[in-house]
């Protein structure tokens, strides 16, 4: 039976578009998976599925 | 009427076997046919037979050209594929097929015998039951061997595949950077990426893996609103110099920076850095990470 991983739905709004891709950087270094982006009224929205933090388990 | 009931007996199984062979029917006919070709004609097995000796002979040896390198890899490849067709193609299906008609024939054979041997409507009825029960197992073996050969013949191909773009990527390089050792090694695994083990194997290794996969399971939503700032500007060159993570320094940040604020309590998975850098939130203490970190710099 597959084990059950905990994981936070990371919602960021309003990130502007010169840095969607330093944001998505960030998120998909620290360990994040599934990172999404969504255009809104010139911004973006962005979305990612993270797992625990190691450091702070 | 008893005639009829062990006439019934004997045409019953002699039906499912008819059934039997409609259904299951081999494979199409290959448009090379080994087989016959390497009983028929000797210069076709002896050209095999030349191949796997050269590559017996070479396997071990070294060679120092591309061009060399490419025809005895050409060569083993051809053996492998003939002899993989023979075995797809011929032995294993045509044996199963064989051995379900055998056991439909011993079926009938023992249920005609009880049925003379028995006075009985009664005895007769039990027999067919019991040849029914029996001709379904038989049914059910040999058609799930079937399906199982199948599914391991589509693994073998697919694990085939995979080595054959290895392998043909392998030859377009430079003898340095493709040794026949290398190679030699990496035909060993195309072979056995043709056998049943292999292909078992590989489908155990795929099994585990997704065993071993966890299933997410959302815990809580955390919404944010970006803001960009010059301390954020700052951390986040100071973590990725040159646009590469640098996990000392990025370790550092959280050490120094952000276990000391609330972030720690109120974020502990893994968007927490992501959230320090780039949220309103947080810009004092970003700013204050931004001084200490100068600092000791």
């Amino acid at each position: 039976m597959a084990l059950e991983k905990e994981m936070q739905k990371f919602v960021m709004k309003n990130v502007s578009p010169d840095k969607l891709q330093k944001v998505k950087r960030s998120l998909k270094d620290n360990g994040c998976i599934d990172i999404e982006d969504e255009r809104e009224d010139g911004a973006y929205t962005v979305t990612a599925l993270c797992p625990k933090n190691d450091e702070a388990m | 009427m008893y005639m009829n009931r062990i006439n019934l007996a004997l045409v019953l199984p002699l039906f499912f076997i008819l059934i039997g062979c409609s259904t299951i029917s081999g494979t199409p006919k290959s448009p090379l046919e080994f087989s016959d070709t390497r009983t028929n004609s000797y210069d076709s097995e002896d050209i095999i037979n030349k191949y796997s000796k050269e590559f017996a002979e070479r396997a071990t040896q070294d060679v120092a050209d591309k061009n060399t390198r490419n025809t005895l890899i050409s060569r083993a490849l051809t053996i492998m594929d003939v002899r993989y067709a023979e075995f797809v193609n011929g032995t294993e299906t045509d044996r199963k097929n064989k051995e379900m008609f055998t056991d439909f024939v011993e079926l009938s054979m023992n249920l005609a015998g009880t049925a003379v041997g028995a006075a009985g409507t009664k005895t007769i009825l039990a027999a067919l039951s019991a040849g029914v029960n029996g001709i379904n197992g038989s049914i059910d073996k040999n058609y799930f061997y079937e399906k199982t050969f199948h599914s391991l013949v589509a693994q073998m191909n697919a694990d085939r595949k995979d080595m054959l773009v290895y392998i043909t990527k392998g030859m377009t390089l430079t003898i340095e950077d493709y040794q026949w050792s290398q190679a030699v090694h990496d035909l060993v695994d195309y072979y056995i990426a043709g056998t049943l083990l292999g292909a078992i194997s590989s489908i155990q290794k795929e099994a585990g893996k997704k065993e071993g996969e966890a299933e997410e399971k959302i815990m809580e939503i955390r919404n944010v609103d970006f803001k960009s700032s010059d301390s954020g500007d700052w951390l986040e060159n100071y973590i990725w110099p040159g646009g590469v993570l640098d996990v000392n320094k990025r370790k550092h940040v959280i050490e120094k920076c952000i276990k000391p604020t609330a972030l720690w309590k109120e974020n502990q998975y893994a968007s927490m850095v992501t959230e320090f850098l780039y949220t309103a939130k947080w810009e004092s203490q970003r700013i204050d990470c931004k001084n200490k970190l100068t600092e000791t710099q």
